[in-house]
Parts: structure tokens; C-alpha cells; sequence
């Protein structure tokens, strides 16, 4: 009886198996398996089940017991036929390898150090591309969210907010049907959270009920509908643990600012850091409006912008289409030529995509990104580049095992696929080194970025990423020996007749394009530096240090001038003030008028509403008139303005003059030097301070100078504790804000070293081998020179010239392309350096230098020996 | 004992070599280990671990014939080799040996 079943799949499962076992095998394996499945066919133990049934079961578990056969122990069984010589010769390349590696243990090492440390950077940075790509997936309906912002006309410029009005959010709903659902949030805020006796103060975001569906927050406690109630308040795990420890929060009463009770229903997982939103707990926006009125009172103000909208789109909806139905949603309710535009930002693209430039997506982040990627592909490429250039070096000795390889018969492909399986074992080995590397350099590597990235092992991502890389770092290091070694003739090779470089073109183009990329990273990264430099020593128009700022809450406001004395008493503190913000943020802004405009347009400054003493706490300059004093009862109208201000109003005697504001008309009492307030890499923008009364809950306070300035934050933590114990707010240094919110200013700078060193070191390490085995080829050659009277000036003048030569060519190559392309990028910064004109001199110099010392120290060790002994061994 | 150490599932096939005697062949193996020991086993496996268990020396095969359940195709019946009930011996001892340290519980 043959196998009753003849269908093609058992057809082919058996062919399978004839195709993968050995014959001697065969009969055997096929008779079990038909038995098996016989059995399987008549067995009795599922009688309920029906014939057909059991048929199919029996043909699935033959299929699956073939497949299994496909296994090391029936597949290495097979007599080595043709096409496991393979197998075999990969083994011999590999043992080959090992010889190759082992002989020249100091080529190998310099081969390995470079492709490891080439490696290491570019898994750093890949590591870090993807943990920057990886922003805002903590929402799981993040591809369909995208956010509405507003692109405005001031001053001839369109800025870009996300900003919104309260009345856009419902008319956004019904503008296409392609947008399924909006939402209005507040911006974060800090908020107080207690509980019983437990304080905290924590980052609190106003929802509309739509956030956690749309949004898809994932929640551990509650549900979808948990902040229905106006009452009600969500919080994030650690919040909850921290308040109610292992006890259940739900329904529990906490106490919000203070006052209000809120309900907690319920618990969603902490946000984590790689996430453009960033909040501790969650309230109602109702009740937000509640207490402030204000959002109740805009329902259809146009022209009040502060909340934020969210969109969540129907999948596959074209987003130009509909940003170009929603574009005039918000402006025909405008005459006023601001033209405020709507327009739709992916969630995906908040983070790497966040700046704009005339209503434009203008790059961001993602130009870092991009940057440093091209950078960890240039290093990787400069130690590929060692590879070839060493590997090819060592011709004179390979080119003879090729000659005899070839007349014992290999053929060219078997040639190309040894020196293939070299490169790729040695990229192995530097793979293996560089993740230990990684791995040693993470926590390093994480406090520069400030993130928290780690290499999960387990991810496929991961080894998708390596085996790529391997695959890259293997074919291009191993390319070019392949086939310049599998060229060569056996016959002229075994006469002896070694072409040192039957291609030297190639190789010169080679350590000519490595110096090449390394001025290039060399002079990039000075300028950087320099720039990053720049702005850190920007002249910031108030002195950093002893300031430390921070929100405060209407206990404090109250009783502001006992504070401000008590405080001035303590000893410890030098000047106090209070103003609507921290001297080192810029958020609020107003229309100017002044009499003598010339242009129609609206100008926007920055609003500053203050209290006596601003300039004093904060260390600013009056270049002219006076501050405000209490000795004037008028200056409850009068203003400060800055010189930006003064150079765009174009007044010559700004001191008296008068500016229109959106609530007062002012009156000019001194001017102010510039104060860095935002980015420092951006212009300063005009501005106006006045004594406002807006909310002037931010207290600024200097401290003064000692060397113990924890004892006197406790002695100002101890006079707000006495006037308002239930306080949570921590003191901030503005000095530590500033570097929190502008430390990609560090991290880029910190990066440009980083690379600038690399780049310097893979480059060393390659003139390092190169000399060293061009010294060594040309010990006989050097000696003869040296017997007919050759100096050993003169023997290190002939080897550095090659060097040299190369490294001249390079700089001319690279220098004016590189002056230019930083130029072009130095662009994107308004605030920025020109490149001084020592940069170029000064690389091309220590480009020189290097080389000469490199080749010098290790043709030095050629030259200085005695021509004897160089000479006598044949 | 031999210097080559045998795995569990190693010793099982040799045990059953020798156990099975002339019925001793691939399906017939894995049948008496799911029917006996309740335990899945894909027929590869079997098969891969009689070919390590003769490479060994443990065992030594014969062509033997072949049924119609079988379409025709013969069994390699295996046997046991003497070097092979050396070492299910030795196994066996040193396992009773070990087994001797443990304190034994005393069924009162």
C-alpha cells in the first residue's frame, strides 16, 4: 500500500524530504512518516470525531513531521555533495581569517579598534535617532492626532502657535467630516495634589471629555469616561502611589490648589520622557472653566487664544485637502490683517518638526537628527576606509597566497569570497567589541543626551539594525580587496613580481577621500563649537547667577509685602520682585501702538507686568531715564522699554514719549539694555515693561552671594512655610532652567566634540597603520639609501612627502567646500558667528602636524636601525 | 562510566532500544514514548538521536522489512551494542548511588 494521499501538498512534503535527507536515510524516514500517518488515519481516540477530520489532522501532522525533519542532525548527515564544498571552504576562509588576524596582530588590532570605535558611534547615534523617532508613541491613536495651530501675520512675518481659540475647537468639528472628533486642553501648569497630610506638586493638564478616547491614554484604573464628572481628577501611577501608596485611589477625595475637592477616578501609566506632552494628572476642563471664568467667557471669543486643539482624523484622510478646507476657519472672523491661518501638524512630527518658518514646517530637532546621522555614517565610512586601505596595504604577502590559491585551482568567485568572509569575520569581532562598548558607554552617552536609551536585546528592530549595519560594514570594507586580491595574475605574482599597489590610484583616492571627510568633520566641528560657544556666552542682558524663580499661589500673593519684607530681613536674600513670568521666558505678548508709526502693520511686543524693583533683582541695566520708584505716584502709567524697542519705534529721545498698549496708554521713563529672554540662538524681541497688575504670580528673588546657597534656600523655604504652610512649590534657580530648557544647546555641543575627536582619532589610526607598513615594506629600500649616504632627515623627508602630498590634496578639496557648507547652516541661526578666518590655517596645520608625527615616529624605527641587520636576512 | 555523557532524552531512546528489542525502529519508538510516557515527541527528534546514539557506538542497526502500513518502505531495526548496555548499566548505578544520599522519608 503506497501513501493513500495524493495530494499535492504530501506529494511535495515528501519531495522536500528527498531534497534535504541523506539517501542512505531515506526509506526508513518515509516508511515511519507513512506509518504515522496510517495510524494517525485509524486512530481511535477522538471516535467522536468524524473520518474527515481525522484525514485532515493526520495530513497536517505529516506536513509538520517533514518540515521538523529539516534539522542540523539529518542536514550535516548528507554526504558532502558539490554543494557543501561551500561549507567546507567557509570553514577554511574562517581558520584562513584567524591566521591572517593572528600574524599581524598589530594591523589587526588598529583594523579592529577602528571598525569598533566606527561602530560604537554609529549605534550610539542610531540609538539615539530612534529614541528621538520614538517621540509622542505613547498615545496609541498617535498617527491619526494631529494638532490645529495658527499661523499669524505680525510685523510682516508669520509666527506659528498652538495657541487656539475656545470657539475654533467646535467649529473644527463640523468643517470636514474627514475629522472625526476635537478636543480642548489647557497648556500644563503646576498644580497642588494633596491628599490626608501628603503634599505634592504636580504637572496638570485640562482635558475636554474627549482626550483619554481620542488620545488612547492607557489607563490601569477607570475608563474612557473617567473625567465626565466636572469633580473628578485622573492621575498618573506614580502620583497615585505616592499619594495613596498600595491602597486603592479610586473615589478617594483629594485636595486640588488648596481648595477644591476632586474625586479620583481613576489611574493612567506614567507618560514617559520621550513625549512632547508631559502631564502627572489630569483634570475636567470644565471645572478648569469654572474657576477660570475666562474660558466659560470665550465660548465664541475669536481672538482669545490659549487653549490647545487636538484633531483625531478618519484613517487615510489627505491632510493637505483638508488643511486646505479648514485654512479660513478662524481668519473671516479677522480684518485686522493678522490673517490667522489654521492648519494641521501630525502628532508624529510635534517633536522632530517643531519649528516654522513663514507658516512652514521649517525642520527642528530633525535637522539635528539628520546631522548627526550623516556624521555616524561618515565615521563608519572613514573606518571602512582603514579596512580597505590596510587590508590592501598588506598586498605583497596576500598576493602570493592568491597566485598559489589560483594555480591550485580556486576560481576568481572563490577568491572574492574568501576576502569577503575576512572583512565580514573582522566586522564581526569589531561588532562584538563595539556593543560591549555601547554598552560600557550608554550611561555616559545618556547623561549627554539626557535620555534614557538602552539596547533591548530582545527587540528585532535591534538585531534588524545590527545584522544591517554588519551587512553594510562588511561589504563595503571587504569590496574593494576582494577584487583588487582575486585580479591578480598567478604567474607574475609567484615570479615575485608584486606590483606593490597594482592600483595605487585607488588606494591614494582612498586615504585621500579619508583625510578628505576628516577636515571636513574636523572644521564642521570647530565651527559648531563656536557657534554653540557663541551662544552660550551670549551676553544675556541679566546676571544668571543667585536668581532663582518661581510660581506662586494666591496665599502668597496676599500677602506679598510681608513676604517681600520678611524675605529682604532674612539675611540671605538680596532684591525681590514679582512679575507675570520668569525673567528668562518670553510668553506674553502685546500690540504696540506709538505715535509717529510709520507702517500700518500691528507690532507685537513682549509684555512684562511687574512690581517695583524688577531691574534691580534681575541685574538689568537702565542705559537711560530711571526705573520705577515709589517716589513717583505717576509711574502707575509709566514703562520701560528696551533697545529693540527704541531702535524699532525709531525714536531719538525715546524718555517721555508715549506708547499705546492693549489696555493704557504708558508713558516712556527709561530704557532698557537687552535681555535674552527665549532662545538664545533668536534675536531679541521688543519689549515693554510696565508696573501692569496682569498676574503677577511669578516671585523672582537674588540671592546673595555666598557659598552656602542651600542654607539660604532653606532660610527663604522657611519664610514661606511660616506665611503659607500648605506651599509645595520648589525654588528654581533660573540659571538650572535655562540649561533644562536649551540643553539640546549642550548636547550639540558636546556631540561636535565628540565627533570632532573621533573623526581626528579613526584618521590617526589609519596614517598610523598605513606608515607603519609602508616603513616596514620599505626596510631593504631604506637601508640601501642609508648605505649610499642618505640622511635620516632624508629618508623621513621621502616617506612623509606621500603623506603629505595626500593631505595637501585633501585640504584644498575639502576646505572651501566645508567653509561653504557651514556657512549655509550657520544660516538657520539669526543669532550666529562668522567662521573666523583661523579655522582652515588651523586645521590644515594640525592636519600637517599629526601626519608628519604619525609617519615620522614610525619611519623613525625604520631609519635608525642599522642597515645591517635590515639587510642580512634573505 | 563512559567518558561520553548521555542526555536525558538520549538515555530514553537507548533504553528503549534495548527494551523494544526487534521492534525497535523510529515510529515504533515514538509511539512507546507517547503512549507510555505521556509525552509529546516529534519523530525527527528520534531519528537525529538514534543516529547520534550509533555514531556513539551505542547502538548498531539492520535494514529489516517492510509492511504495507508502511508502503512498502523497510525499518532500520536498532539494537543495543554491549558498549551501550555498559553505560544504561553504569547510569543506572551511579543513579542508585546518588539516589543512597538522599535521606529517605520514613512512611511511619
Amino acid at each position: 500500500m503506497e501513501l493513500k494521499d495524493h495530494s499535492p501538498v504530501s506529494r511535495l512534503a515528501f519531495r522536500f524530504l528527498r531534497w534535504i535527507c541523506p539517501t542512505h536515510l531515506l526509506e526508513e524516514i518515509e516508511g515511519d512518516l507513512i506509518q504515522k500517518y496510517n495510524r494517525d488515519i485509524q486512530s481511535s481516540d477522538h471516535s467522536k470525531q468524524s473520518g474527515n477530520y481525522k484525514l485532515r489532522r493526520a495530513k497536517r501532522r505529516l506536513l509538520w513531521n517533514v518540515i521538523r525533519f529539516c534539522r542540523p542532525g539529518i542536514l550535516l548527515r548528507n554526504k558532502f555533495t558539490m554543494e557543501f564544498t561551500g561549507g567546507i571552504m567557509i570553514q577554511h576562509y574562517l581558520k584562513t581569517s584567524l591566521r591572517v588576524i593572528n600574524r599581524n596582530k598589530y594591523y589587526s588590532f588598529i583594523n579592529i579598534s577602528g571598525l569598533a570605535v566606527g561602530i560604537t558611534s554609529s549605534i550610539l547615534m542610531l540609538l539615539w535617532v530612534q529614541y528621538e523617532y520614538s517621540y509622542d508613541h505613547f498615545a496609541t491613536n498617535h498617527k491619526s492626532i494631529f494638532q490645529a495651530k495658527v499661523n499669524f501675520r505680525y510685523n510682516g512675518v508669520v509666527n506659528t502657535t498652538e495657541d487656539n481659540c475656545v470657539p475654533a475647537y467646535m467649529a473644527l468639528r463640523s468643517a470636514d467630516n474627514r475629522i472625526r472628533n476635537t478636543c480642548l486642553t489647557s497648556s500644563t501648569y503646576g498644580h497642588s495634589i494633596d491628599y490626608k497630610d501628603k503634599r505634592s506638586g504636580k504637572e496638570v493638564l485640562a482635558v475636554s471629555r474627549e482626550f483619554l478616547e481620542m488620545f488612547g491614554i492607557p489607563l490601569i484604573k477607570g475608563t474612557a469616561h473617567s473625567l465626565d464628572d466636572p469633580y473628578s481628577i485622573m492621575l498618573n501611577e506614580t502620583t497615585a502611589k505616592e499619594l495613596f501608596g498600595d491602597r486603592d485611589p479610586i473615589n478617594q477625595l483629594v485636595v486640588y490648589d488648596h481648595v477644591t475637592e476632586l474625586k479620583v477616578t481613576g489611574v493612567f501609566k506614567d507618560v514617559p520622557d520621550n513625549s512632547t506632552f508631559w502631564f502627572h494628572a489630569l483634570v475636567p476642563i470644565y471645572d478648569y472653566a469654572q474657576k477660570n471664568a475666562w474660558l466659560l467667557k470665550d465660548v465664541d471669543k475669536w481672538d482669545s487664544f490659549y487653549p490647545r486643539i487636538y484633531v483625531e482624523m478618519n484613517s487615510g484622510a489627505e491632510i493637505e485637502e483638508v488643511n486646505a478646507r479648514i485654512k479660513d476657519l478662524v481668519k473671516k472672523h479677522f480684518d485686522d490683517g493678522s490673517n490667522p491661518e489654521l492648519f494641521l501638524q501630525a502628532m508624529d512630527r510635534w517633536h522632530l518638526h517643531n519649528k516654522f518658518v513663514n507658516g512652514k514646517e521649517a525642520g527642528g530637532k530633525i535637522e539635528y537628527v539628520k546631522l548627526f546621522t550623516w556624521i555616524a555614517g561618515l565615521t563608519l565610512f572613514i573606518a571602512c576606509i582603514n579596512y580597505m586601505n590596510l587590508a590592501t596595504a598588506r598586498s605583497e604577502r596576500r598576493a602570493k597566497e592568491t597566485g598559489i590559491r589560483k594555480s591550485i585551482g580556486s576560481r576568481k568567485s572563490e577568491l572574492i569570497q574568501q576576502f569577503f568572509v575576512e572583512s565580514f569575520f573582522i566586522t564581526i569581532i569589531s561588532f562584538v567589541a563595539g556593543i560591549i562598548l555601547v554598552r560600557l558607554c550608554l550611561p555616559w552617552f545618556n547623561t549627554l543626551v539626557r535620555a534614557q536609551l538602552s539596547i533591548d536585546f530582545a527587540s528585532v528592530e535591534f538585531w534588524f539594525l545590527v545584522n544591517a549595519l554588519v551587512i553594510i560594514t562588511g561589504l563595503m570594507s571587504g569590496f574593494y580587496p576582494a577584487f583588487y586580491f582575486s585580479s591578480f595574475k598567478p604567474a607574475k605574482v609567484l615570479k615575485g613580481n608584486v606590483l606593490e599597489g597594482r592600483n595605487p590610484g585607488v588606494r591614494k583616492l582612498l586615504v585621500t577621500a579619508q583625510y578628505v571627510i576628516s577636515v571636513f568633520l574636523i572644521i564642521g566641528m570647530i565651527v559648531i563649537h563656536e557657534q554653540i560657544q557663541y551662544v552660550k556666552s551670549r551676553e544675556l542682558g541679566y546676571s544668571q547667577q543667585n536668581l532663582v524663580c518661581f510660581a506662586f499661589n494666591d496665599q502668597i500673593a496676599k500677602n506679598y509685602a510681608a513676604i517681600k519684607n520678611e524675605l529682604l530681613s532674612s539675611g540671605v536674600v538680596e532684591a525681590v520682585t514679582k512679575s507675570n513670568e520668569g525673567i528668562d521666558v518670553d510668553y506674553f505678548t502685546d500690540y504696540v501702538e506709538w505715535d509717529g508709526k510709520q507702517s500700518q502693520e500691528k507690532i507685537q511686543f513682549s509684555r512684562i507686568s511687574t512690581d517695583y524693583d524688577f531691574t534691580k533683582t534681575n541685574g538689568i541695566r537702565i542705559l537711560e531715564g530711571r526705573d520705577f520708584s515709589p517716589e513717583f505716584k505717576s509711574d502707575s502709567n509709566a514703562v520701560l522699554v528696551n533697545k529693540t524697542a527704541v531702535t524699532i519705534m525709531g525714536m531719538k529721545n525715546p524718555i517721555g514719549q508715549k506708547i499705546k498698549t492693549r489696555d493704557r496708554e504708558l508713558r516712556i521713563i527709561g530704557v532698557l539694555s537687552d535681555v535674552v529672554r527665549g532662545s538664545p540662538f533668536d534675536p531679541v524681541a521688543p519689549c515693554y515693561i510696565g508696573m501692569l497688575r496682569d498676574g503677577n504670580n511669578h516671585l523672582t528673588i537674588r540671592l546673595s552671594k555666598t557659598n552656602d546657597l542651600t542654607a539660604s534656600l532653606k532660610r527663604v523655604d522657611a519664610v514661606f512655610k511660616k506665611l503659607d504652610p500648605l506651599n509645595v512649590d520648589e525654588p528654581q534657580f533660573v540659571s538650572d532652567r535655562f540649561t533644562h530648557n536649551y540643553k539640546t544647546i549642550d548636547f550639540i555641543g558636546k556631540l561636535a566634540d565628540l565627533f570632532a575627536f573621533l573623526g581626528i582619532f579613526l584618521t590617526c589610526l589609519g596614517i598610523l597603520g598605513l606608515a607603519a607598513y609602508t616603513a616596514e615594506q620599505r626596510t631593504k629600500e631604506l637601508a640601501i639609501r642609508k648605505i649610499l649616504g642618505a640622511s635620516v632627515g632624508n629618508l623621513l623627508l621621502l616617506l612623509n612627502n606621500y603623506f603629505i602630498r595626500i593631505a595637501v590634496v585633501a585640504l584644498l578639496v575639502a576646505a572651501p567646500v566645508s567653509w561653504l557648507a557651514l556657512n549655509s547652516y550657520l544660516q538657520n541661526y539669526s543669532y550666529r558667528i562668522t567662521i573666523s578666518w583661523w579655522v582652515i590655517p588651523f586645521t590644515a596645520l594640525g592636519i600637517l602636524a599629526f601626519t608628519l608625527i604619525i609617519v615620522s615616529t614610525q619611519v623613525m624605527k625604520a631609519a635608525t636601525t642599522n642597515p645591517i641587520n635590515s639587510l642580512k636576512s634573505e | 562510566m563512559a567518558k561520553e555523557y548521555l542526555g536525558e532524552f538520549e538515555e530514553l531512546i537507548l533504553t528503549l532500544v534495548a527494551g523494544l528489542q526487534e521492534e525497535a525502529y523510529g515510529a515504533a519508538i515514538s509511539e512507546e514514548i507517547e503512549t507510555r510516557l505521556k509525552r509529546d515527541v516529534n519523530l525527527s527528534a528520534v531519528h537525529v538521536t538514534l543516529y547520534r546514539l550509533e555514531d556513539k557506538g551505542l547502538i548498531k542497526s539492520a535494514l529489516g522489512g517492510g509492511t504495507n502500513e508502511r508502503g512498502g518502505r523497510r525499518k532500520r531495526i536498532y539494537s543495543i551494542t554491549s558498549a551501550g548496555i555498559a553505560t544504561l548499566r553504569a547510569i543506572k548505578e551511579v543513579r542508585i548511588d546518588l539516589w543512597k544520599m538522599v535521606p529517605q522519608l520514613k512512611m511511619s
